[in-house]
């Protein structure tokens, strides 16, 4: 069945065919909801959510305004911004502290190998690592993820150059 | 592998192993359940089918009962005080009072009239004529919308663009908006409380959802309409019609139903003959169909088109004819069931009686134009409430049945020809209805519903000097479809 047939079945509120809907996009979209949640209960919860959402506003998605997987992913992104504004403050911010403390030379980042590069990614305040993973991995422009995040477009831009700073230089350092 | 690449890659998570099935298990209880469709057209519409089949099943060919006597003698004798005749009397025959010629066989988003963008809290005599329209007062509606001009941390300004569709799909729910959900989430909800509003007031209720979003301290709230207009079943009207509120319909019914009949003499010497009919004749059920065409204004609606009425009536009276002739018979005769003998010397008298019961189905089949106003009234939106009011002009009645004749008999007519009723011209008739619609898509719709026709001219009929109106009791289905 074609996915215009599907959706106009799913908006006559066919089970079989939300299910069907359902089955043929989960994995797609628990590969983004992975990203964005720290372990798999969280992912699940975004997954349903999104799907949820999906389903409560298919009659919004206009297929001019662009693909459909494109429209999902932005569901999915929202509920996964949605998770992370809701977790305590304290774990907004995941601070390796000791390696915060030294400063991050070029000989320290040397010395790091790839294991240690995730945790320089991890070590990032949450915010910085959530704008360069939607800027790179989720492609949405400073002025959407502005939109999603609550802040100004050029805070978005000061935080990614910060957090790409980090790994232009370990960049450099691997493939040297 | 270049830069974004890289990053991107940085990025990658494997995808944890998780059952899709128990995830689905927690989202289906959440989504909206299909509408039981209501039973209220199913059941009526299977009252109607039953009413007609039933009705015409009693009153059907098939149970009308022809007992045909014709062409059988039924000898008799004059059981009694044998009549002596002279044998010079000549055979006296008595002559039938009718002659036979033949054995015949017996034989039914919501005006929002928002138009383009609206800036709360700016003058704007639009916003001013469609919030009058829509019964709100303009100058409360501005007055509610409390705006206070302060920074809001994080949320300088709300722009929403809001698009409004498919208000005929609409379903109540129950989002509550947070002064913490961020701009994002209450474009969102926004969008949400108004695209899946139950409530016809559009306006009313992007009146208290501003509300909320003007009490949490928004500078400015801008929010954009489509205008739409939408029919009485909620049904927007093709695009292509300019004038959005005005359409073409075609629509069909059925009906079925009970006749009663007024019948006067218009001559004295036709009394006996209404008496006659009267007490022989019984009008019974009525069916018909027309179809129309209409054009739909607002909630007003015309239409004509042609209709086709069938009226039945039963007849049920005895044709009897008495003959009695003499024979001549030199012997006793000996009759079959007779448990008597009469011997008459030279003469004896037969009486033969040829008669039989006749129960038959007349038939006046009718067409006419009708003319037909209308008014819809919108019970919600899938449903409507269809009055009208109209008259039939009928231009050609054609009568099929057994007649009779000044003298009161029986004049067998054959079936294959009709006759032409009316001599002085077409019988128009008023009728008046009410029907219940249902939508089955934005352009279709069946109703049931009923409807009542009465005669406001006479049949006069000629020969008899009578006049004759028939008046209608009956249901209808119907079917329409909303052309442009």
């Amino acid at each position: 069945m074609s996915l215009d047939k599907l959706i106009s079945k799913c908006l006559d509120l066919d089970r079989v065919a939300q299910k069907q809907l359902y089955l043929d996009h989960h994995s797609y979209i628990m590969s983004i909801a992975n990203r964005y949640a720290d372990h798999v209960d969280d992912a699940k919860d975004i997954v349903q959510n999104t799907f949820i959402r999906i389903f409560t506003h298919l009659a919004s998605y206009d297929v001019k305004s662009g693909s459909f997987n494109a429209w999902i992913r932005k569901i999915c992104i929202r509920e996964g911004i949605a998770l992370w504004r809701k977790r305590p403050n304290h774990e907004r911010y995941f601070l390796n502290t000791e390696v915060l403390e030294v400063p991050i030379t070029e000989d320290i980042l040397a010395t790091l190998t790839l294991a240690e590069v995730d945790q320089v990614i991890n070590s990032l305040p949450e915010q910085h690592r959530l704008i360069m993973m939607m800027y790179y991995y989720d492609e949405l422009s400073h002025k959407e993820i502005s939109d999603l995040l609550g802040i100004n477009e050029s805070s978005s831009r000061s935080k990614l150059s910060r957090a790409r700073g980090h790994f232009e230089l370990k960049w450099k350092l691997i493939n040297e | 592998m270049n830069k974004d690449n890289k990053y991107k890659a940085l990025f990658e998570k494997p995808t944890p192993d998780y059952d899709p099935e128990l995830i689905w298990a927690d989202i289906e209880p959440h989504l909206p359940k299909k509408q039981k469709r209501r039973p209220v057209m199913f059941w009526l519409l299977i009252g109607f089918i039953s009413f007609a089949a039933i009705y015409i099943f009693n009153v059907s060919y098939a149970n009308i009962a022809k007992k045909e006597t014709q062409n059988q003698s039924l000898p008799s004798i004059n059981i009694g005080k044998p009549i002596v005749y002279n044998n010079e009397s000549a055979v006296k025959d008595i002559k039938s009072k009718s002659i036979i010629n033949e054995p015949n066989q017996p034989k039914s988003l919501i005006e929002t009239k928002m138009k383009s963008s609206s800036s709360i809290g700016k003058s704007n005599n639009t916003n001013q004529r469609e919030a009058s329209k829509a019964n709100i007062s303009n100058k409360a509606f501005l007055r509610k919308v409390n705006l206070e001009k302060q920074n809001i941390k994080n949320i300088n300004k709300l722009n929403s663009t809001v698009l409004v569709k498919h208000i005929d799909h609409l379903e109540t729910k129950g989002n509550n908006l947070n002064p913490s959900d961020n701009q994002e989430k209450q474009v969102d909800l926004l969008h949400t409380e108004l695209t899946q509003s139950i409530d016809h007031a559009i306006v009313e209720r992007a009146r208290v959802i501003i509300e909320k979003l003007s009490s949490n301290n928004h500078s400015q709230i801008e929010v954009n309409f489509v205008n739409h207009s939408f029919d009485a079943l909620g049904r927007t009207p093709n695009p292509l019609s300019k004038n959005l509120k005005s359409s073409f319909f075609m629509e069909t019914n059925a009906f079925v139903g009970h006749t009663t009949q007024s019948l006067s003499a218009l001559k004295s010497e036709s009394d006996e003959y209404v008496k006659f009919k009267k007490y022989h004749e019984r009008v019974v059920e009525n069916f018909g169909f027309n179809i129309l065409l209409g054009y739909k204004k607002q909630n007003f609606t015309i239409a004509t088109g042609l209709q086709y009425d069938r009226i039945t009536e039963i007849l049920t009276a005895d044709d009897l004819t008495i003959t009695k002739y003499n024979i001549i018979s030199d012997s006793a005769l000996y009759l079959e069931n007779s448990n008597s003998i009469t011997y008459l010397s030279g003469k004896r008298e037969v009486t033969r009686t040829i008669g039989k019961s006749i129960i038959s189905p007349n038939t006046i089949n009718r067409w006419s134009i009708p003319v037909r106003l209308g008014y819809d009234v919108g019970l919600n939106a899938k449903m409507k409430l269809n009055l009208n009011i109209g008259i039939n002009f009928n231009f050609v009645s054609q009568y099929e049945g057994i007649a009779v004749d000044q003298g009161l008999n029986f004049i067998y007519k054959d079936r294959q020809k009709l006759d032409q009723v009316y001599k002085t011209g077409g019988v128009h008739a008023w009728m008046g209805g009410a029907s219940v619609h249902y939508l089955i898509s934005k352009r279709f719709s069946l109703g049931s519903g009923i409807q009542i026709q009465s005669d406001l001219t006479s049949q006069i009929r000629n020969e008899w000097n009578t006049s004759q109106k028939y008046n209608f009791y009956r249901m209808n289905v119907s079917a329409n479809y909303l052309i442009f």
